[in-house]
């Protein structure tokens, strides 16, 4: 399922100047989606990940000028994305009672639409257990590594380009995604995936 | 020659668990396996000419490949999903605030409000009685310098009575009988 969203953000990054921010609106249109994603599955929490959302494109749109091209535009805005999101889970860390509003998967719904119709019901059966055991992993993971695991997996950066979007050198980086893929192996094993 | 049985020696031992992880972080976007990694050009990686020759390996990577690849597309279909939700809420909204935001925003004016009306009605009682008692405390004041001055007129009647009533020298004696005189002669 190699989705829409993903091919546009592609196609958009290689036309990416810093006049690109000049027309908000296709800004949005393009990359809303992406760091809508990244800020959901960083937060588990879809509200804050649309607020979170706004005030990353409201946050690039002031600082539109500052913006020298130096990186690519999708990073820029991770990059933005991604210094909220630690704010958010700062703040967050004191609102304990919150923790019961936090929104997550519905993993069987999830794994019968990515299933297609002809697999047996077993193998639907060990679909979903395999997403629900690889979701609670990469939820369990510290947020450097989920981080860069996200950045990695989901919204296939590179390195290099994660290490700018976090602040992070390239060594950091890379080291965070082999625990985080230590991780995940350990726990499907475990798990007999 | 002793390159070559290095090599072979390289091949004999599987990949470890570090190397398997190494060639998947440095796998090109969207793809996750041997094909991928081909594609980046790998030809003279060790591990990748052991990755083509070993069946295990290449299985032990294939599989971690495909959890992840799995959890990318439950990833998007979630965040797609929730996407196409959030223009209904977003039409819902009267303000550009957030739902949750919006409703904390509320919840933290009825607070405000509420302690305020508290603060009011506990403070009303006391205000009224403070200027009740400024009210008295005016017309005792004022009740007061009425007295006060009604003291001090008295007081100069009486001054003005003794002036008046003054002893007159004797040689001027005969004439305040004389004024006293006419006057009752005149009634």
């Amino acid at each position: 399922m190699e989705d829409a969203v993903g091919c546009e953000t592609i196609s958009a990054i290689r036309t990416e100047t810093p006049s690109g921010l000049a027309d908000m609106d296709e800004l949005i249109r393009v990359y809303r989606p992406r760091v809508f994603r990244y800020a959901m599955l960083s937060l588990r929490d879809r509200d804050l990940a649309e607020t979170v959302t706004q005030d990353c494109f409201l946050n690039a749109f002031r600082a539109r000028d500052r913006y020298r091209g130096e990186c690519s535009i999708s990073t820029w805005l991770i990059k933005i994305a991604s210094n909220l999101i630690r704010d958010h889970l700062r703040r967050r860390g004191f609102q304990f009672w919150r923790s019961a509003s936090v929104s997550s998967i519905d993993v069987a719904a999830v794994g019968d639409r990515l299933a297609s119709r002809e697999i047996s019901a077993e193998a639907r059966l060990l679909l979903q257990a395999k997403l629900g055991q690889v979701w609670k992993i990469v939820d369990s993971l510290s947020l450097k590594q989920r981080t860069v695991f996200l950045l990695r997996y989901v919204e296939e950066m590179e390195v290099a380009e994660i290490a700018e979007a976090t602040g992070l050198n390239s060594n950091t980086v890379k080291s965070h995604l082999h625990r985080a893929l230590a991780a995940i192996r350990a726990g499907m094993n475990e798990g007999g995936a | 020659m002793k390159q070559q049985i290095d090599n072979n020696k390289a091949f004999e031992r599987h990949l470890s668990d570090w190397h398997i992880e190494e060639l998947l972080i440095d796998s090109p976007p969207g793809g996750r396996g041997v094909q991928s990694a081909d594609a980046a050009g790998w030809a003279s990686n060790g591990s990748l000419r052991h990755l083509h020759g070993c069946d295990l390996c290449r299985s032990r990577m294939e599989q971690l490949g495909e959890v992840l690849s799995l959890y990318r597309q439950a990833a998007v279909y979630e965040s797609e999903h929730a996407l196409r939700a959030a223009p209904t809420r977003a039409a819902n909204a009267t303000s550009s605030l957030p739902l949750q935001r919006r409703h904390g925003l509320s919840w933290i004016l009825a607070g405000w409000a509420l302690a305020l009306m508290l603060l009011v009605a506990a403070a009303l009682p006391a205000y009224l009685a403070h200027r009740e008692r400024d009210r008295r405390q005016l017309a005792d004041a004022a009740r007061n310098r009425l007295l006060m001055e009604q003291a001090r007129d008295n007081l100069l009647l009486q001054q003005v009575d003794q002036e008046v009533t003054e002893s007159v020298p004797y040689p001027l004696e005969s004439l305040t009988h004389l004024v006293v005189a006419s006057g009752s002669k005149d009634e």
